[in-house]
C-alpha cells in the first residue's frame, strides 16, 4: 500500500514534470513565509534564556492615572509597584527592576563608550535565569544594604578589562566605583523584559504616595507563578491591591485607569504605550488573517492543479471503483498521495525559512530598544514545536488543496470511467 | 472576444478556482499596496527639519550623594541650594560654550526635545489679538491645543529650519533671541489658513500663563518619520528644567560628522564632567531615528514580500493550470493552426482566456475592496481623507494592471509550448 502510493507519487512526478515542480515550488513558499512569521511570534514569546519561564511571568510595567490637571501615563514608581505586587500571596516570587538605559561609561583613562545598564534587585536572578561565568547573583544582604556592585556581561568585562577574569575589580558608572561580584554570558538583545549590558543593584527606598508625581518612575514588576494555572488567582489578588491603590488616589483626587495590568508575555509583547491596553488579541486576529491567505491562495491554485491531474487518472479510479474500493479509501489515498508532495514542499519552506531567519535576523527581529539582533539562537528556530507548527501548516495546505478534487474523483461512475477509456 | 468568453463558460468548473484566487489575491493585493502606499508617502514627506550630521548630547546632573558632586560655593546670604541652583545655571551656559568650541561643531541649542522623538510636551494657548484688536473668536474656539519645544541657542539653524515665509535659519533664531515664539502653520488654521497673517499676533500660553509674541511661522513639521506633519507646535525660547537635566543638540560639519562621538569619547574628557554637570549620553539623531523607525520599516518590507508571494503565487497558479490545458488541449490548437491561426493567434488566446479570468474577477474584487473601505480596513487611518476614494480607485487599477501582466508572464511559457505545436503530427495520430 505505502509503496504503491511512493510509486505512484513518483510516476507522477516524471509525467508532469511542471505540474510537480510548481506545486512543490507553490508549497515551499506558502509553508516558507507562514513559518518565518510563526518563527519572529514564537521568538517573541516562547520562553527562551534567561527568560526561560515566559509561559509562567505576569509583567507590571506603566501608570496611568487621571486628576484635575488632566490624564498622565508613564512607567510606574517603586513605591506603586510595591504597593501592588509585592509580597504576593499566590506568587512566590516577584522582582522590581527599571528599565535600562544607555550611558557612557570609561573603557580606558581617557575614553568612554555606551553601555545599556538595568539595576535590579536579588530576586531578579531567580526570576530569570541567566548563565554566570563567574560569580553569582546580587545577595539579599547587599541589595538590602544598597551596596555599589555590578554584573557585567562578558563582551563588556572584554571591552573594558581586557579579560573576564574581573571578579572584585571596580567600574565606573555614573562616576560612581561599583564592584564586579559577576560576570554572566552575553544576553541576546531578543529577551526584551531584561536585557542589558552591566546589571547593578536597584535602590530600593520607597515612601508613601501622597500626591501623583508618587506614582510614576521608570519600575518593572515580573510575577514568577508556580503555574500559568495560578494566573486567575494572581490577577484577583493585584485586583484588590489596585482597589486599595485606588483608595490612596482618593486621597489627592486622582483616580486610576486601569489597562489589565498585569500582562502575560503574549500581551506584554503587544503593549500599545503607557496609556493603552496589550493590542495582543487584535494582532492575533491579523495574524489569523495574514496565516489564512498564505494558505488559502496556494491551496486554490493546488487544487486547480490538483484537480486537472485526477481528470487524467479518472479512468484508473473508475477502475478501482470497479474492484471494489470504496469512496472513502480513494479520497485517502488521494490525499495521502498529495500530502507526500506538500510534505516535501513544506520542508524545503521550512529549511528555507530557518536559513532566511538566521541571515536576515536584523531585519526580521526587533531586540530591546531595537537595536540589532545579530544572531538568533539556534533552538529558538529548530524545535519541536516549529517542526510542529510546519507539519501542521502542511496538513492543513493538503487538506485545503487536494479535499475537494479527491471527494469529487471518488465520486466517479465507474462506468462511464471505464466507458471514457 | 464571443468565443473566448464561451470557452470560458464551457469551461467553468477549472476556471472557477482562478478566479476565485484573483478575487483574494486582487483584494489582498489591494491591501497590501495600500498599506506601503500610505506609509511610504507619509516617510517620504518633508519633516520640516533636517537632522543629517546633528547629534544629541543628553546632561545630567551629579546628585550631593554622589562622589564626583562638587559642593557649591556659596556667596554672602546664599543658602547651598541657591548657590547650586546658580552654579548649575552658569554651567548650562559653561557647558553649551564648551561644546560648541569642539572641533566641527557648526551650532548648539538646547531644546527640551528634538526630533525623532515622541516626547513633546503639551500645552494650549489662547489668541489674544487678531489684526491688532480683541479677539471676536468664541472662547471655545479660542483654545488651541499645541505641543511646546523649549529651545534656547541656535535651535533653527540645527535642524535647518526654513521660516514660511522664506525667514532663514539665522533670521528664526534671532527672533527665538528676541523672546518671541515660533508657531508652526496649522495653528488656528481656520482664522490664518496657511499661517498667512498669524506672525505678530499674541496668545497667551495657558500653562505659563504669560503672553508672548508670535516672531514667525513655519511650515509643520514632523514628530517621527512615520507619523505625518499634524502637530501644531510653539517654539519657545525657554531654559533647562533642572530636574530632568537637559540634552543639547549640535550641528556638525558633514566631514566631521562620522568621528564625533569618538571625538568627543577620547579627546574632551572636560565635557565629562563640568560643575555638577555630567554627559550621560551622545547620540546621532540619524541613528535614533533610524532605531525608532525600524519597527515600521520591518513592516513595510513584510508587506513587500507580501505583495511579491502574492504575484508569484498567481504566477504559478497560471503556469501549472495552462501547462496541463495546453497539453490536453493540443489536438484542438493543432486544429486551429490547420484552419490558419498563426503561433501568436494562438499566444493571443491563451493569454486571453487568462485575462477574461481576471475580468470576472473584478466585480468581486472590486467589491471586496470597497468592503474592506467600508471597514476601515485601510493601509493608514492618517490617508482617510477627502481624496481617499480617488486613492483607492488608483489603487486598485494598479493592482488590476500587476495581475494582469503577471497572468500574462505565467500563461506565457506554456503559450509558447503551444505555439511550437506540429499540426501535422498531432493530427496524424488523432
Amino acid at each position: 500500500m505505502n509503496s504503491t502510493i511512493f510509486r505512484q507519487v513518483w510516476y507522477e512526478f516524471r509525467h508532469q514534470p511542471v505540474s510537480s515542480i510548481v506545486t512543490v515550488i507553490g508549497t515551499a513558499l506558502s509553508i516558507f513565509l507562514i513559518m518565518v512569521l510563526i518563527t519572529t511570534t514564537s521568538v517573541e514569546i516562547r520562553p527562551f534564556g534567561p527568560e526561560n519561564h515566559r509561559d509562567r511571568y505576569l509583567h507590571g510595567k506603566f501608570m496611568h492615572s487621571r486628576g484635575e490637571d488632566g490624564e498622565k501615563s508613564s512607567g510606574m514608581s517603586l513605591s506603586a509597584a510595591k504597593l501592588l505586587y509585592d509580597s504576593l500571596a499566590t506568587a512566590p516570587l516577584v522582582t522590581f527592576y527599571r528599565e535600562a538605559q544607555d550611558l557612557e561609561i570609561p573603557v580606558s583613562e581617557t575614553a568612554f563608550d555606551r553601555f545599556t545598564i538595568r539595576s535590579v534587585d536579588d530576586n531578579f536572578f531567580k526570576v530569570f535565569n541567566f548563565d554566570f561565568i563567574f560569580g553569582k547573583p546580587f545577595s539579599p544582604d547587599a541589595v538590602k544594604s544598597g551596596l555599589k556592585e555590578a554584573i557585567l556581561t562578558e563582551s563588556v568585562a572584554r571591552k573594558v578589562f581586557g579579560t573576564t577574569e574581573v571578579m572584585g575589580k571596580e567600574i565606573k558608572i555614573n562616576d560612581a566605583a561599583y564592584r564586579v561580584v559577576g560576570i554572566i554570558e552575553d544576553v541576546s538583545p531578543l529577551a526584551t523584559s531584561v536585557y542589558a549590558q552591566i546589571y547593578k543593584i536597584s535602590e530600593l527606598k520607597t515612601g508613601p504616595i501622597t500626591e501623583s508625581e508618587h506614582l510614576y518612575g521608570d519600575v518593572c514588576t515580573t510575577i514568577l507563578a508556580e503555574s500559568p494555572d495560578d494566573f486567575d488567582d494572581i490577577r484577583r489578588e493585584v485586583e484588590e491591591r489596585k482597589q486599595h491603590l485606588i483608595r490612596v488616589m482618593k486621597e489627592f483626587d486622582y483616580e486610576l485607569i486601569d489597562h489589565g495590568q498585569p500582562f502575560d508575555q503574549a500581551e506584554k509583547v503587544y503593549l500599545g504605550g503607557s496609556n493603552e491596553g496589550s493590542n495582543y488579541k487584535e494582532n492575533l486576529m491579523s495574524q489569523i488573517i495574514i496565516i489564512s491567505i498564505l494558505l488559502l491562495v496556494p491551496a486554490i491554485n493546488l487544487s486547480s492543479m490538483t484537480q486537472g491531474r485526477l481528470r487524467r487518472r479518472i479512468s484508473e479510479i473508475g477502475v478501482r471503483r470497479a474492484f471494489g474500493a470504496t469512496r472513502w479509501s480513494i479520497i485517502c489515498e488521494i490525499i495521502l498521495e498529495n500530502f507526500i508532495v506538500t510534505l516535501a514542499g513544506g520542508l524545503i519552506g521550512l529549511i528555507l525559512s530557518i536559513i532566511f531567519s538566521l541571515l536576515f535576523s536584523s531585519m526580521l527581529f526587533t531586540g530591546w530598544g531595537n537595536i540589532e539582533v545579530e544572531h538568533v539562537a539556534l533552538t529558538s528556530l529548530i524545535n519541536f514545536r516549529i517542526f510542529g507548527w510546519a507539519l501542521l501548516m502542511c496538513f492543513v495546505l493538503n487538506i485545503l488543496s487536494s479535499g475537494v478534487p479527491a471527494w469529487r474523483a471518488s465520486r466517479t461512475n465507474p462506468v462511464d470511467a471505464i466507458k471514457s477509456v | 472576444m464571443k468565443r473566448l468568453f464561451t470557452q470560458f463558460i464551457f469551461e467553468w468548473r477549472s476556471n472557477l478556482w482562478l478566479v476565485i484566487e484573483l478575487v483574494i489575491v486582487s483584494a489582498a493585493l489591494w491591501f497590501s499596496v495600500d498599506y506601503m502606499s500610505t506609509w511610504l508617502s507619509i516617510r517620504f514627506e518633508n519633516p520640516g527639519w533636517d537632522t543629517t550630521s546633528t547629534f544629541n548630547v543628553s546632561v545630567a546632573t551629579i546628585d550631593s550623594e554622589h562622589p564626583s558632586y562638587k559642593v557649591p560655593v556659596t556667596k554672602p546670604g546664599e543658602t547651598e541650594a541657591e548657590a547650586l541652583a546658580r552654579e548649575l545655571s552658569e554651567g548650562f551656559e559653561s557647558f553649551s560654550e564648551r561644546l560648541g568650541s569642539v572641533d566641527g561643531v557648526e551650532f548648539v541649542a538646547y531644546a527640551s526635545t528634538h526630533p525623532h522623538s515622541y516626547n513633546f510636551s503639551g500645552n494650549g494657548v489662547e489668541i489674544i489679538t487678531v489684526e491688532g484688536n480683541d479677539t471676536t473668536l468664541h472662547p471655545s474656539e479660542n483654545y488651541f491645543g499645541n505641543n511646546v519645544i523649549r529651545v534656547s541657542g541656535d535651535f533653527a539653524q540645527v535642524f535647518r529650519i526654513k521660516g514660511s515665509f522664506g525667514e532663514t535659519p539665522a533670521q528664526l533664531d534671532s527672533i527665538l533671541n528676541e523672546r518671541q515664539v515660533i508657531v508652526t502653520q496649522n495653528m488656528y488654521p481656520q482664522l490664518f489658513p496657511g499661517g498667512k497673517g498669524l506672525a505678530h499676533h499674541t496668545i497667551n500660553r495657558l500653562q505659563y500663563d504669560d503672553n508672548v509674541v508670535i516672531g514667525a511661522v513655519i511650515p509643520t513639521f514632523k514628530r517621527v518619520n512615520y507619523e505625518k506633519a499634524m502637530f501644531a507646535t510653539v517654539l519657545a525660547p525657554g531654559h533647562y528644567d533642572l530636574r530632568y537635566g537637559f540634552s543639547l543638540v549640535v550641528r556638525v560639519a558633514p566631514e566631521k560628522a562620522d568621528g564625533f562621538i569618538e571625538d568627543i569619547r577620547k579627546n574632551h574628557p572636560e565635557l565629562r564632567q563640568l560643575g555638577n554637570y555630567r554627559t550621560s549620553n551622545i547620540e546621532s539623531l540619524d541613528d535614533i531615528a533610524a532605531s525608532l523607525d525600524k519597527e515600521q520599516d520591518v513592516q513595510l518590507y513584510s508587506w513587500g514580500i507580501c505583495i511579491l508571494f502574492l504575484l508569484v503565487t498567481v504566477f504559478l497558479g497560471l503556469l501549472g493550470s495552462f501547462w496541463f490545458r495546453t497539453s490536453q488541449r493540443v489536438g484542438e490548437i493543432a486544429i486551429r493552426k490547420v484552419n490558419g491561426a498563426t503561433s501568436l493567434d494562438i499566444l493571443k488566446r491563451l493569454c486571453g482566456e487568462g485575462l477574461i479570468m481576471l475580468l470576472f474577477s473584478m466585480p468581486f474584487s472590486a467589491a471586496l475592496v470597497w468592503l474592506f473601505v467600508e471597514m476601515g480596513l485601510v493601509g493608514s487611518v492618517y490617508y482617510y481623507n477627502d481624496t481617499y476614494v480617488v486613492r483607492i480607485i488608483l489603487e486598485y487599477v494598479a493592482v488590476i494592471v500587476m495581475t494582469a501582466l503577471t497572468i500574462i508572464a505565467g500563461i506565457w511559457f506554456p503559450a509558447r509550448k503551444a505555439m511550437n505545436v506540429e499540426p501535422a503530427n498531432i493530427l496524424r495520430g488523432e
